[in-house]
């Protein structure tokens, strides 16, 4: 590993900043298809407390939606304060979809917004595709968005309060659902009548598609023991509240928090590609080096589902509270969110979020 | 014995206040660090549990939730 600015990285990377002055940057979602224009989007990224920022091609940063929360979050991060907008995905039309929080009288919900764009740096039309999910002002929301084959698929967190709720198929907690780019059911889902495609999950946090197989793979937190990486099959039960361990293809028995996750296309080259890269974000706010978390990891997944290899690809080397949140690899390498920064953030201050970019030299 | 020490640098890192179950009951006695102090006196419902996020937890291995039910990590 090298050092270069706040981090230690594999030999023959290199790292930079691409953007600053984020206020808690959480996931990044590329662009499938970017115009060719320079002022065209690359890339876009939740903040936390309720915006999405869209990244140019130049590397110029506009607001594409703020405003989103319906309620003031509460800074306490650790804890309460750990939920606001999360996931995000692009269709291949352009359209933007984010997943987010919000206060229905005295209760938080989950919902899905798509954002139908022209330009792609602001919204014509925004609507709701999913809602009324009961949810809690903490993690285990609703989490990663990806596209697959014309479908979107959410990640939802288990609302930490009643577990066993990952287990009811008429509960659309703690399950990845599975839906058209309108909002409706497919015909096609393992119940026609439900978007639960599987369940038995906790705090899916991180999600991508795997080309190789076609297959979705997804990182899931344990409450105190038990991080996951797990397979997701149509119809399958991945096991919590019982066990985190069901069908789960890798555990971190000591937690790391995994958040997300992606495959290497060709991005670092042959010898990387179909490889798993996982943000490991450790505590939700730790300043300084960590034994727990703060890194990415690399890893592949044989076809028989067993991991063969798992490295230390990047850590962080620096004394602030900045972790890998949001992972995607994009055209040119691999992207990530630092959610806090360098210096964090108090109550009704901005944070310092970052993007980086990992290339490999 | 408590398997965490109840010290002033334990008690800096602890994260009960931004727990969803940490209630105003608890704020208002500052009961907290439940792993280290023991179960909390105030009448509580459960609205979540942070103890596996807590630095305390990876530091000490803990590996179970709702100290403020159980008591001290033993």
């Amino acid at each position: 590993m090298i050092k270069i600015s706040d981090w230690e990285i594999r030999e023959g990377f290199k790292i930079e900043k691409v953007v600053s002055n984020l206020s808690l940057p959480v996931n990044i979602a590329f662009v499938p298809n970017p115009k060719a224009e320079v002022e065209a989007p690359l890339f876009y990224v939740t903040e936390l407390y309720g915006a999405i920022k869209v990244v140019t091609k130049e590397l110029k940063v506009y607001t594409f939606a703020d405003k989103l929360l319906n309620y003031e979050p509460n800074y306490m991060i650790p804890g309460t304060g750990e939920s606001g907008v999360t996931g995000i995905v692009v269709d291949r039309n352009g359209n933007v979809y984010a997943s987010m929080l919000y206060k229905d009288q005295t209760s938080f919900k989950n919902k899905v917004l798509k954002f139908q764009t022209k330009d792609g740096l602001k919204p014509e039309k925004t609507e709701t595709i999913l809602d009324n999910i009961s949810s809690i002002n903490a993690a285990h929301q609703v989490q990663a968005l990806t596209i697959h084959e014309g479908k979107l698929y959410v990640n939802v967190g288990d609302g930490m309060v009643n577990p066993e709720v990952a287990q009811d198929d008429n509960d659309l907690r703690g399950k990845i659902l599975r839906l058209n780019l309108d909002g409706s059911i497919p015909a096609d889902n393992p119940n026609p009548k439900s978007f639960v495609y599987a369940k038995g999950l906790r705090n899916p946090f991180g999600a991508a598609w795997r080309k190789s197989n076609n297959n979705l793979y997804i990182s899931d937190n344990g409450p105190a023991v038990d991080d996951r990486i797990a397979k997701i099959l149509p119809g399958e039960n991945y096991g919590w509240p019982q066990s985190m361990r069901t069908n789960s293809i890798f555990i971190w028995w000591y937690t790391q928090a995994p958040t997300a996750i992606d495959f290497a296309e060709d991005q670092f080259g042959p010898e990387h590609r179909d490889h798993l890269f996982v943000a490991l974000f450790g505590q939700a706010y730790y300043e300084g080096q960590a034994e727990k978390g703060k890194k990415i990891v690399e890893m592949f997944i044989d076809q028989r589902d067993n991991v063969s290899y798992l490295e230390d690809f990047l850590k962080y080397a620096g004394q602030g509270p900045a972790s890998v949140c949001g992972l995607a690899f994009g055209p040119d390498g691999l992207y990530f969110s630092d959610l806090h920064g360098e210096v964090g953030f108090k109550k009704g201050e901005k944070s310092g979020g970052n993007i980086w970019k990992i290339t490999k030299i | 014995m408590a398997k965490v020490p109840n010290t002033p640098e334990n008690l800096k890192k602890c994260i009960c206040g931004g727990c969803p179950t940490h209630n105003q009951c608890m704020k208002e006695k500052m009961e907290g660090f439940f792993c280290a102090r023991g179960k909390a006196n105030c009448e509580f419902t459960k609205n979540g549990c942070l103890c596996g996020s807590c630095p305390l937890a990876s530091e000490y291995r803990l590996d179970k939730m709702y100290y403020c039910e159980l008591g001290a990590a033993e």
